[in-house]
């Protein structure tokens, strides 16, 4: 793998570099010995759609990128748009109610593990409680990297007398949802 | 030095004083010293310099001498006598210190001061600002510490030049004094200042580089309030967006963040940029005003022409803590 090494740099230069690198290469290790530099790295190359994993954290800070679409058809396929998910309800699936809760919960605890990450959860009809009265799950959610956006119904937030509840996400309208729903590979849960 | 670690030093030390008549000191964290000289003057004190943020250094000089006055029309006085601060190295050509200085002497003259000598020290990287006076009357200094639940908070500049100046540093953008971002540090903050008269103005403080939320929370901490800053209300300079997802973010902002990010609540907004604008260091910045809600729409009316926009930000309210929403 194409190694850039960044020492001694200060910003913008390691993710100017980097950047250039990626041109010319489908992944990178790259070595900067600041956390401003780290970061600024991680976070050109997820926005340039690169899976970035950090190998070291101290002393000096090493990043893994790699670019998508560089496998098999289908993964590029699948990069081109990313993903959101739509939740309207408590549960997961139509059984018993506790197994529904529980493998939602396992659902939003898993979504920070996974590759790339979604770019929206949409949060409608009973899903608002998700964010709101449901403390162990508004928990969940709220804790989720910052880069995938929370979108909650303002319409179901008011049917169910909750917009002062909110505990995760924003408030979002129809139109916004749509949009999200339309623009990206969306998926209801 | 970031500003962890800055507190930390003077923590250290004793700054106290019983003379009666220095009226802001260091203890509030506030832009200027006070000093009361009679019943009818206060003096200010304020100094500022830094290293260039772009490259044509009568430009550079202009930007820091604007960024360095900018303390005294914080605390609602008139700058009027100020001096030269430089660091300069002998390999470099003499004419770019010439071009700084006079950057540095124009912008004073349209403060309408006087600069008067200075102190030169030999440095690897050339560094410029201003030592600068002003006056007050002694009971209309606005100190940073007067903000008032219900206040409106209204901002004098887009938040975005610590971003900017790195994509500038980078190449990635043209250095034009018409650019948006430069004609903002261009300006001086006397504008607002000149109005405070009319307005009961119960705070203000001007926005450098501890970013917005640095300097508020200064301001709150001073005051014992919180506030609420809408997400969407923020001004910013039309890349911000698009570098801050390119990662040209200068590492001061991720100090700040890691300064008084926990003392900053994140309400369901997620975007990545909005959250980099109360961090962004800025050069030059406008003046965060604290105001009686009925006077924000009048201040603003008076105060916007087609080179100045003040911009309602927030609000000041009961807590301790910066809630974005």
């Amino acid at each position: 793998m194409k190694t850039i090494d960044c020492r001694g740099l200060n910003c913008p230069e390691p993710v100017i570099r980097t950047k250039e690198a990626l041109k010319k290469h489908d992944s990178l290790l790259v070595i900067v010995d600041n956390k401003p530099a780290a970061e600024n790295v991680a976070r050109m190359a997820k926005n340039s759609g690169c899976r970035v994993e950090k190998l070291q954290e101290q002393d000096n800070f090493k990043l893994k990128l790699e670019a998508f679409g560089t496998g098999s058809p289908e993964d590029k396929a699948g990069s081109e748009r990313s993903r959101s998910y739509l939740i309207t309800s408590e549960t997961l699936g139509e059984g018993p109610r506790e197994l529904g809760e529980l493998l939602l919960t396992g659902f939003l605890k898993t979504l920070k593990e996974v590759e790339p990450l979604p770019e929206a959860l949409l949060f409608m009809n009973e899903g608002v409680k998700l964010v709101t009265v449901n403390d162990s799950a508004a928990e969940i959610i709220r804790e989720l990297p910052r880069e995938i956006e929370i979108l909650v119904c303002g319409t179901c937030l008011d049917y169910f007398e909750l917009t002062e509840n909110l505990k995760a996400g924003r408030v979002s309208n129809m139109y916004e949802i749509l949009d999200t729903i339309t623009q990206t590979s969306c998926v209801k849960i | 030095m970031g500003p962890a670690e800055l507190a930390k030093i003077l923590d250290s030390l004793d700054f106290t004083s019983n003379d009666k008549n220095l009226m802001v000191g260091l203890e509030s964290g506030d832009d200027a010293i006070v000093y009361r000289l009679n019943s009818e003057q206060a003096l200010i004190q304020t100094v500022d310099f830094f290293t260039p943020i772009v490259d044509d250094p009568y430009l550079f000089g202009q930007i820091s001498a604007a960024n360095s006055l900018s303390d005294v029309y914080a605390m609602g006085g008139e700058p009027f006598l100020a001096m030269n601060i430089v660091c300069f190295p002998d390999s470099l050509d003499k004419k770019i210190l010439r071009d700084i200085l006079q950057g540095g002497l124009d912008k004073a003259q349209e403060a309408g001061i006087t600069i008067s000598g200075g102190h030169t020290v030999e440095d690897e990287e050339p560094k410029y600002g201003l030592s600068v006076s002003g006056l007050v009357h002694p009971d209309k200094v606005v100190p940073n510490s007067g903000a008032r639940a219900g206040d409106k908070l209204i901002l004098t500049k887009p938040l975005g030049t610590g971003i900017i100046t790195t994509a500038f540093k980078a190449g990635l953008l043209e250095q034009s004094p018409e650019h948006p971002a430069i004609a903002n540090m261009l300006q001086l903050n006397s504008r607002a200042a000149e109005l405070f008269d009319r307005y009961s103005i119960s705070a203000c403080t001007d926005i450098t580089g501890f970013g917005l939320a640095g300097h508020l929370l200064e301001m709150l901490k001073a005051s014992g309030r919180g506030c609420r800053i809408q997400a969407d209300n923020l001004p910013y300079f039309a890349e911000v967006p698009e570098l801050s997802a390119e990662g040209i973010v200068p590492g001061g902002l991720y100090r700040n963040r890691e300064t008084f990010s926990d003392q900053v609540k994140l309400t369901g907004v997620s975007q990545e940029f909005i959250k980099d604008l109360l961090f962004d260091p800025q050069t030059s910045g406008g003046l965060l005003i604290s105001l009686p809600e009925e006077e924000a729409q009048d201040f603003l009316r008076e105060f916007n022409d087609d080179r100045h926009r003040g911009y309602p930000v927030g609000e000041v309210v009961e807590g301790d803590s910066i809630v974005l929403e």
